[in-house]
């Protein structure tokens, strides 16, 4: 008995794989490929005026010295990242100290000076009750003390000003930045006002352009603007015109414009690249850009007859994103293979993927 | 031995009876005849030569106004001063001038281009100083491609297939008697610097920069030499792009002190160019064997095409190239290019001619066959030997004279077949008759020279006859039906004079030899109704022709009975003009329609799209592709090629149509070829009747397309079968009218594939230099001008030097479609000025929407525009009458009425005083030249034989009553042609003339015995009954030997309608002509006779 439903079993196994492996063979081999498809609408695509132009960093800032003194420390390069408050530059401060030191002997020395008046005073008034000195006597004694006190307040003050000195002497980073150029190096004089180093900011970074006079009435200062820059293989940047320079140059008719640029870590000051000025809006046929093949040296797209995929040569325009524009050749409502591949030719026999009806 | 009183006919038996020159004659013959066949040209069509050039005079930057004025204008009357020509039409367009002038059919083509380049440039001071030199350019049928060869890959790209065809191409150059080897489709190689405005801009690099910097760093010169060590030495200056390399690496500007390279700017290829605009692909039908095995239907193609010198072997030039390419295939052509003979006119005619070899044997055959019946065996076998000497000799003759053998020449040859016989029979049956007499016996020689003799003058005057009906032809007609007709008009007359040749000195000395009493004797026994006692047929003759002779009212009634069938007859082929319900609309079911030459069984057909103007090349496409599917489907189909963007291989009939040349985004054609037409029951006829509504259906979704399904006209080729050319005084007015015009075409009925030639408007953008604010920025316009055709086109710079390179290749500069530059906002392109500053174009150019020029045509010096349309089942007269009834009380755009002209017979050349003026042209126009010319040749033909039987016979009656047999043919032949569903065509008019020249010679027969019976001494009404009776047989013989040598002609499309007059006019003229004639000439003598006395009262009696 167990032998016989042994077998029975081997012999059920052996006749599901025979026909799980038959049923597979007609699924492969019998049926056509199945594609994915879309169909041509026309779309609202903006009608955009495209400027070249750079990256521009607003924030640019030169550091100079306040002081005069030699350079004692200078450590930062061209290039290097700083945050804000990095210590940059260290001036000498021999000369500095001295001063502090002398501002505070001389506040000591009016302490001291201001300590004996009020004692005065303090004598002076109990012995004027007694009639032993001059009302006179006292009332120079209390000059005395007031002006040991303002003495005092002077020194106190020359000394926060010798301190505040110091401070001058070592220069940090006000922004967070790179910095972009080292003036002076580690010895040399620092003069007042000239500059030692640049850092440039990270913060806010610009995308300056020209635009052409007769352009100029139709851009909307509100609307967002578009940047492409290439070497991010056309990655877009969402910016917004900060302003249009009200002066041109009378012989190129250009205005310089400024687009303020989202903060992101790749772009760099300096980058070209295309702004996108919309101006309106318009009807075009736009595929995405897997859908263009080429097909015996033409670019086109399968386009979609009943169940068979008949290959159309396709005028193509300008490029937006990852959509081409299809100038000629598809019209409204057509069904097109979404994304081909080199397997599929013309009056290739195609199934449609049910996500696309 | 010379006797004095032989005639032509008795002198030449005599001298060749026992000549030993007899043999040699017919041995020198018969080998001169076979060299012929091989030696004389195979052609499918006779050649018509029809001189044609264009000039093309360029006036930069004029519109097609001034350029109609100043250059199409002097042009057209400097052309007219040259005599032989024919036709001058001209197009004036943007800045370029094209005059076409077309020589009479016939003129030499060099005599005619040399006059042409005389007087053209000769009068260059006539054109404006700003016009280029005037290019005289020869339109040559000579150079119409006879092989073409398509090679297809689904591995290899056009590119690639070019360079092989290239290849090929310069291996086939050097075959004997081939004139031009193109290569056609395929993209050339060169280097495309693809600028992108925005980069250059970014670099501050202006385009005027970019070019300068091209052009001036592509440089070689040789140097002067110089002596070194005693040695001279060359020096060159070598600093040629050799590759892409060199092109991307080279310095275009320098950029705030650092340089900017071209691959900076833009992008640099080598290799085909990627933005194309024309193209050509290749498909195997249902077909073909290859149907369906490679990835995907259409195939890039390229194709070889070769013409042949003039008056050479189209057969022996084509199969020598298909050799070639065949051992090429072997040797280095990739196994994976698919190399496919697309047309191959030589095997087209080497078909059509061996088909009507075929024929011709048949033919032979057939009349052998009625002559064994009629003659019996050694008569009939020396008849027939004669045929294949008068053939050969027909050939030689036709050879020195310089015509080919083609369809024309050969059908000319079976049509001269059944007459041919005649003169030898006629001498063989008269020999025949003298070897019976006892006479005969004593002296052989002098009796078969004396039976020769006999009838000599009148075997010479019948068959001087239907040699000037044959002449009158030659005489007659006029244009390219003259040409086509030509080796009709020569072959059959020449055959004719060869017939009585071979009658007069081979028949005689043939008979001489194997005749011999004895033979006749058992002859006479076997085929005793012979002479003498009537047969069978001759007794039933008899007895109808008794009551005819003796009563007169049977008389009344059997004219009438003619009268009433004649008028039926005419009728069928005029009811269409005169009926009830109008000239349009299908032909009466007892009508027969009547045409120029109806359509042809052919094994190929070309499809011709033409696109609203305005149409990018890929829509065009995506139709071409549409059709394709449908094309895909058909299983007659063994391959077709289509053409996007250009026309196709030119070919003799697109030649005419001027469909040959065309160009441009909206232009389109595939050629179809289709299985041999032995091999399918479909007729292309049938194939493009069913294939016209299906395309008509795709045509919706192409609003303005128009697709015409061309095929290849079985005679000479026309612009199209319906044309109207409308003339008048202003463009914009004949604009309109053609409109109006093209409605009443596609009113009317099966009228298919319209065309005009109004373009639709083109939107143009005009840019327009503000100088004044280019002046302020200081930028000139040609900077602008180079600048934007950088933009728009782009612009040859100057060509590469790289190693093993056959061809040039191009470094061209242009801003590819990625980068397109919209031309109504130009800001992305700048210009440097004098400051070296650049300054945007869009500040410089304002944009202005215009529509472009409108090409201006001119025919014969007037304005003109086309109207054409082709038929799809039925004949032009009608439509064009049914037309014309629509536009009648038009009124021209002017107010006044509509002009209409050339549909009479004399053909008028335009003439707008009176206003606008509609010419019909195209079949229509021919069809009425060559009728009018057949009709003038018909009546010259009759008025001959009549005068030369007026001569013979010194009567002016009798020549009428021997004509009379004429008009009865007509009575066979339009039923004879509604019996076999043909069009009554200019073929068939042919026919009429060639069959008054057979009926005539059967009423000479029976009036020449009627005179030999009464000189006699019988009886009037004996003589004219015993003619009849005895000439039954011989008419009999002769008819029958006609219809069945013409019979196989029948089911030709072009020489059916001859074929079909000739058999049915030729018998029924013969049965009526037996006892027409009699009577007539019975009542004629009688009437002599009793002067005064009027028909006994027979009728009454009966």
């Amino acid at each position: 008995m167990g032998r016989f439903l042994r077998i029975a079993l081997i012999l059920a196994v052996i006749l599901m794989l025979v026909s799980t492996t038959v049923g597979m063979a007609e699924n492969t081999g019998g049926k056509p490929p199945v594609y994915a498809t879309l169909k041509v609408e026309a779309t609202s695509t903006p009608i955009t005026y495209t400027v070249a132009g750079s990256v521009i960093s607003d924030g640019r800032i030169e550091l100079s010295s306040r002081v005069v003194g030699f350079i004692q420390q200078l450590d930062v390069r061209e290039g290097q990242k700083v945050a804000r408050g990095d210590l940059l530059v260290r001036i000498d401060p021999t000369d500095i100290d001295q001063a502090i030191r002398q501002a505070r002997a001389g506040v000591q020395a009016s302490e001291e000076d201001l300590q004996d008046a009020e004692h005065e005073v303090e004598m002076y008034g109990t012995l004027v009750g007694t009639n032993s000195v001059s009302k006179e006597t006292f009332r120079k004694a209390k000059v005395r003390r007031d002006i040991a006190r303002v003495t005092l307040d002077k020194a106190q003050s020359a000394l926060a000003a010798a301190e505040a000195q110091k401070n001058y002497a070592s220069i940090t980073s006000p922004v967070d930045g790179v910095v972009v150029s080292v003036a002076r190096r580690t010895g040399e004089m620092a003069t007042t006002g000239a500059t030692l180093l640049t850092v440039e900011s990270r913060e806010v970074l610009l995308f300056k352009a020209y635009v052409s006079e007769s352009n100029l009435s139709a851009i909307d200062p509100e609307k967002p603007v578009s940047v492409r820059i290439d070497t991010l293989k056309d990655a877009a940047f969402r910016g917004r015109i900060r302003g249009i320079v009200p002066s041109g140059d009378d012989v190129t008719r250009r205005y310089e414009i400024n687009v303020v640029l989202p903060a992101d870590p790749r772009l760099v000051p300096g980058m070209f690249g295309r702004a996108d000025i919309v101006f309106g809006m318009r009807q075009a046929l736009m595929v995405p850009r897997a859908a263009i093949v080429t097909r015996g040296g033409l670019q086109g797209a399968f386009v979609l007859d009943g169940t068979v995929a008949r290959f159309r040569w396709l005028r193509t325009g300008r490029t937006i994103e990852d959509r081409v524009e299809v100038v000629a050749g598809l019209s409204d409502g057509e069904r097109i293979v979404s994304a081909a591949n080199d397997t599929l030719w013309d009056g290739s026999e195609i199934r449609v993927a049910e996500s696309a009806r | 031995m010379t006797d004095p009183r032989l005639n032509f006919a008795g002198r030449l038996a005599q001298t060749f009876i026992t000549s030993k020159l007899t043999i040699v004659f017919i041995v020198a013959v018969a080998l001169l005849g076979v060299m012929a066949i091989l030696q004389t040209p195979r052609e499918e069509n006779p050649q018509i030569t029809m001189p044609a050039a264009v000039v093309t005079v360029t006036l930069p930057g004029a519109s097609s106004a001034e350029v109609e004025e100043l250059v199409v204008m002097p042009l057209e009357a400097i052309v007219n001063e040259i005599p032989g020509v024919d036709h001058v039409e001209s197009t004036a367009l943007n800045s370029v001038g094209l005059v076409q002038v077309q020589f009479k059919v016939g003129q030499e083509k060099e005599a005619s281009l040399i006059k042409l380049y005389d007087r053209v440039l000769a009068s260059r001071s006539s054109l404006p100083a700003d016009a280029g030199t005037p290019a005289v350019q020869s339109v040559d049928a000579d150079d119409v491609p006879i092989v073409t060869f398509t090679l297809a890959s689904d591995r290899y790209d056009d590119y690639a297939l070019a360079r092989v065809a290239e290849r090929m191409a310069d291996r086939l150059r050097s075959t004997e008697n081939i004139s031009v080897v193109s290569v056609k489709g395929g993209r050339d190689r060169q280097i495309a610097i693809e600028l992108d405005p925005d980069r250059l801009q970014a670099f501050g690099v202006t385009l005027g920069q970019a070019y300068a910097a091209f052009s001036a760093s592509n440089l070689s010169l040789p140097l002067q030499s110089t002596v070194r060590d005693g040695k001279v030495e060359a020096i060159k200056l070598s600093a040629s792009f050799t590759s892409a390399d060199d092109v991307r690496n080279q310095i275009i500007a320098v950029s705030e002190g650092r340089p900017v390279y071209v691959r900076d700017v833009a992008t640099v290829t080598d290799g085909p160019d990627a933005e194309v605009t024309t193209l050509s692909r290749f498909s195997f039908g249902r077909g073909d064997a290859r149907f369906g095995k490679a990835h995907s239907a259409d195939l890039p193609a390229v194709t070889i095409a070769i013409a042949k010198k003039k008056g050479t072997n189209a057969v022996v030039v084509a199969n020598a190239a298909i050799d070639r390419v065949e051992r090429m295939q072997a040797a280095f052509v990739p196994k994976d290019i698919q190399v496919v003979v697309t047309r191959n006119d030589g095997q087209k005619a080497d078909d059509a001619v061996n088909q009507l070899l075929e024929h011709l044997l048949i033919a032979l055959a057939t009349v052998g066959l009625v002559l064994v019946l009629f003659l019996g065996w050694r008569e009939a076998t020396i008849v027939m030997v004669t045929v294949p000497l008068i053939l050969s000799l027909t050939l030689l003759t036709n050879y020195l004279g310089g015509v080919t053998i083609n369809r024309v020449t050969l059908y000319a040859l079976i049509l001269a077949l059944g007459l041919l016989v005649d003169a030898a029979i006629v001498v063989i049956e008269n020999i025949h008759r003298h070897y019976r007499s006892k006479r005969a016996m004593k002296n052989k020689i002098a009796a078969t020279v004396n039976a020769t003799n006999e009838i000599g003058n009148a075997t010479n005057l019948a068959t001087f006859a239907v040699m000037l009906v044959f002449i009158s032809l030659l005489l007659a007609l006029t244009g390219m039906p003259r040409l086509y007709f030509f080796p009709v008009a020569v072959t059959v007359p020449t055959a004719m004079a060869a017939s009585i040749l071979v009658a007069y000195i081979v028949v005689p000395w043939a008979a001489n030899r194997w005749l011999s009493h004895h033979a006749v004797r058992d002859i006479d026994e076997h085929d005793a109704a012979h002479h003498g006692a009537p047969g069978r047929v001759e007794k039933l003759y008899l007895r109808l022709f008794a009551p005819l002779q003796q009563r007169r009212c049977v008389r009344i009634g059997f004219a009438l009975a003619i009268a009433v069938l004649m008028i039926g007859s005419v009728l069928q082929g005029a009811w269409q003009f005169v009926r009830p319900e109008g000239v349009g609309g299908a032909v009466s079911s007892l009508g027969v329609p009547i045409g120029f030459l109806p359509k042809d069984n052919k094994n190929t057909f070309n499809i011709v799209v033409s696109m609203p103007e305005t149409t990018p090349v890929e829509v065009t496409d995506g139709l071409v592709r549409k059709i394709a599917v449908l094309l895909s489907q058909d299983r007659n189909i063994v391959n077709y090629q289509t053409w996007i963007g250009e026309a196709g291989v030119a070919d003799f009939n697109g030649l005419f149509k001027g469909t040959a040349g065309r160009s441009g985004s909206h232009v389109a054609e595939i050629r179809v070829n289709l299985t041999d037409k032995h091999a399918r029951s479909a007729s292309s006829i049938d194939i493009v009747r069913d294939l016209r509504p299906r395309i008509d259906g795709l045509l919706t979704a192409y609003p303005g397309a128009e697709v015409s399904l061309v095929e290849d006209p079985p005679g000479p080729p026309l612009r199209a079968t319906v044309s109207a050319e409308l003339y008048g005084p202003d463009p914009e007015g004949l604009r309109r009218l053609s409109g109006e015009v093209r409605e009443a075409f596609s009113a009317t009925y099966d009228v298919v594939d319209l065309t005009d030639t109004e373009p639709v408007d083109v939107p143009e953008h005009r840019l327009i230099p503000d100088k004044e604010k280019a002046a302020l920025s200081k930028v000139s316009t040609a900077q602008v001008a180079q600048a934007l055709s950088l933009v728009y086109g782009g612009a040859d710079l100057s060509r590469a030097h790289p190693a093993d390179e056959r061809n040039p290749v191009t470094v061209r500069a242009f801003v590819p479609r990625r980068f397109a530059v919209d031309p109504t906002r130009l800001d992305r392109i700048f210009v440097d000025n004098t400051d070296g500053k650049a300054v945007p174009l869009s500040e410089l150019v304002s944009s202005v929407p215009a529509f472009a020029d409108r090409p201006i045509l001119h025919r014969d010096n007037e304005k003109v525009t086309f109207v054409g349309a082709e038929l799809a089942d039925s004949v032009p007269l009608y439509a064009v009458l049914d037309i014309k009834k629509r536009l009648d009380g038009m009124t021209a755009p002017d107010g006044r009425p509509l002009g209409m002209g050339n549909l009479g017979f004399a053909e008028r050349k335009p003439d707008t005083i009176d206003g606008y003026q509609l010419l019909w042209g195209g079949e229509m126009r021919m069809t009425l030249n060559a009728y009018r010319d057949l009709t003038v040749a018909l009546s010259g033909a009759l008025l001959t034989v009549y005068f030369l039987l007026v001569a013979y016979y010194r009567s002016f009656l009798i020549p009428m009553i021997v004509m009379s047999a004429v008009p009865l043919g007509i009575i066979g032949i339009f039923p004879g042609h509604w019996l076999l569903g043909a069009d009554f065509s200019a073929t068939s008019m042919i026919g009429i003339i060639a069959l008054s020249g057979v009926v005539v010679r059967n009423s000479l027969l029976i009036i020449d015995f009627i005179q030999d019976n009464l000189k006699q001494g019988l009886p009037l009404e004996v003589a004219v009954r015993q003619a009849g009776a005895v000439r039954l047989r011989p008419i009999l013989l002769t008819t029958f030997a006609i219809i069945l040598g013409s019979a196989i002609m029948v089911t030709d499309p072009v020489f059916g309608g001859l074929a079909i007059s000739l058999i049915f006019g030729t018998a029924v003229s013969t049965v009526l002509t037996v006892f027409v004639v009699p009577i007539l000439y019975d009542l004629n003598a009688r009437r002599k006779r009793r002067p005064a006395g009027g028909e006994a009262p027979e009728c009454a009696k009966a």
